[in-house]
């Protein structure tokens, strides 16, 4: 299929997400929003300047572009391996199929103070919230993407949002 | 999914009106970048430029006052009486030319298929101010087709190129003759020259101008010979042994002389040669005979190594061994020198002619002499048929 400067919407609407996953997995939250940024408008200027590019493969055209715009952003990064480091003291934690994310108490008022706290922990809780919060992907998925057991994600948001819950209470105590 | 986590990161709709933004942004970056390169090469340009505009104007004005302050003399006609010389060496009587108090006379001309020399003498109120040793000029030989058959000056020292080129063409646009960039000095023709001082009396200095040609130049009826460009260095040691040269400019006047051919000449004819039996080392790729001088071009096993040899001094007194590479005696014992033996285009290619053998010496017996291998090796030459 041809494209053109026309269809950059559309495009840009159909492989946003999945670009921005991908994105966060192997960089950071902070960055990702530049990164993506730069995708898109590469892949802008080289449909302006084609005029009109034959892809046959939309999706994986645009995933070539955020690679290249990778590579580039962090100059020495090997996009083929996992770049991740955990803490191992969670791993093997057995936590029940029918435990509850309790998120309830997150709301447009005090996202921004919550956001602040999130991102004082460790790289991989922000990607882990930012992926399932964010971009609404699936416990599952995540696990898979990440390469971390099932478990090990839900019990590292739980105790996240426990945290965060305290804090906002005592804080909330503290105000009254 | 949080609503309140996406509405606060999720900012595909904001990041779509960066892009678009950002990309407008970065294409006027980049035109703007191109304006200001552009702007920037422009003026790198104007401000490297301009000194040499102005030189070039400078040069230009500083031209045209050389054109108009050299006094170039009329074509003098020059003839050969040839109930006294029939060739190839013609001597002229004539009356000198003077210009500026310097008189320019040509003594006579050899002239053959291959080779041209001109002997003019040069009188001065004065000599003694004149380096006689390195004095020479610049001279141009063409014919009554306006065939240039050489264009050249003498060495000049630490002048631009550029400025001996214009001149060259203003002599090449004065004659009325094409000028060829690519072939300054008429290599077409002429494939070696030389200008050499043939001796100095009193006031006077006679130099000789030659030039040759290995495919021979063209059957000509007028010889035309401009010169120009009067002058001499100076050089000398200096202590820290390199060597140190000043140009002295003589006269920038120009004297301009015309020779009309005998009709012996014109009639000329040539008559191939070969030997009677082959030389090995030896090959003849033309080998002719005229009613004025021999031509002889081929290849010489070892010829490039004599030359190098020459060049490196491995070879004492080269002058006297290369009259022996290829030489002509006869049967009464007479020895017949070649012109200077020169390179020919291929692995040991020679050529060389010789101006004292003509038709008229094919009544006796004539044989042909190659160094092979440093030993001379002799065969009768005969007719071609």
């Amino acid at each position: 299929m041809r494209y053109t400067e026309d269809n950059f919407k559309e495009i840009y609407d159909k492989t946003y997400d999945n670009n921005l996953k991908y994105i966060v997995l192997k960089t950071n939250v902070d960055d990702a929003n530049d990164v993506i940024q730069e995708v898109y408008i590469e892949l802008l200027n080289k449909l302006k300047k084609e005029k009109s590019i034959e892809i046959d493969n939309i999706d994986g055209f645009v995933f070539g572009i955020t690679k290249n715009v990778l590579k580039r952003f962090y100059k020495n990064i090997n996009l083929d391996k996992n770049i991740f480091v955990f803490s191992t003291e969670d791993t093997n934690e057995e936590i029940a199929d029918s435990y509850s994310l309790e998120d309830d108490f997150i709301n447009d008022t005090n996202i921004s103070l919550i956001w602040d706290e999130i991102r004082k922990k460790e790289d991989v809780i922000q990607k882990i919230f930012y992926l399932y919060y964010v971009l609404d992907i699936k416990i599952s998925d995540i696990a898979e993407s990440m390469n971390i057991n099932e478990s090990t994600i839900k019990t590292k948001i739980y105790r996240t949002l426990k945290e965060l819950k305290e804090k906002l209470e005592k804080e909330g105590d503290q105000d009254e | 999914m949080n609503k309140a986590f996406k509405d606060y990161l999720y900012k595909k709709d904001d990041n779509y009106e960066k892009i678009l933004e950002k990309s407008n942004k970065k294409r006027f970056t980049r035109k703007t970048l191109l304006t200001r390169v552009a702007a920037i090469v422009i003026i790198l340009f104007l401000v490297t430029a301009t000194p040499s505009i102005y030189a070039k104007i400078k040069w230009n004005i500083e031209f045209r006052e050389f054109k108009r302050s050299r006094t170039v003399s009329d074509k003098i006609s020059l003839i050969i009486d040839e109930n006294v010389d029939d060739g190839p060496n013609y001597i002229l009587n004539s009356n000198p030319i003077e210009i500026n108090g310097i008189k320019a006379n040509v003594d006579s001309i050899v002239a053959t298929d291959n080779n041209i020399a001109v002997i003019v003498t040069y009188e001065f109120n004065d000599v003694s101010n004149i380096n006689s040793e390195t004095f020479s000029t610049g001279f141009l030989i063409y014919d009554e087709n306006k065939n240039v058959y050489y264009c050249g000056g003498r060495m000049h020292l630490g002048e631009k190129t550029q400025n001996i080129n214009a001149y060259y063409k203003l002599l090449y646009d004065e004659i009325g003759a094409e000028f060829d960039r690519k072939d300054l000095f008429s290599a077409k023709y002429t494939q070696s020259t030389s200008c050499g001082r043939e001796k100095v009396e009193g006031n006077k200095i006679t130099l000789r101008y030659q030039i040759n040609s290995i495919s021979g130049y063209p059957k000509f009826k007028t010889l035309n010979i401009k010169l120009f460009d009067l002058g001499y260095f100076m050089a000398e040691r200096t202590e820290d042994g390199k060597m140190s040269a000043e140009n002295f400019n003589v006269s920038n006047d120009e004297w301009n002389f015309s020779i009309d051919m005998p009709q012996r000449f014109l009639d000329r004819t040539s008559v191939k040669l070969k030997v009677a039996n082959n030389i090995e080392g030896l090959e003849l790729d033309k080998f002719e005979i005229t009613e004025t001088g021999l031509n002889v071009v081929g290849t010489l096993k070892d010829f490039g190594e004599y030359v190098e040899g020459g060049l490196n001094g491995t070879i004492e007194n080269w002058g006297e061994f290369s009259e022996k590479i290829i030489y002509i005696t006869d049967e009464e014992g007479n020895v017949y020198k070649g012109n200077e033996i020169g390179t020919y285009g291929k692995e040991n290619g020679f050529h060389t002619s010789f101006n004292n053998i003509g038709k008229d010496d094919l009544n006796k017996k004539l044989y042909l002499h190659a160094c092979i291998g440093y030993e001379d090796k002799v065969e009768e030459i005969i007719i071609d048929n």
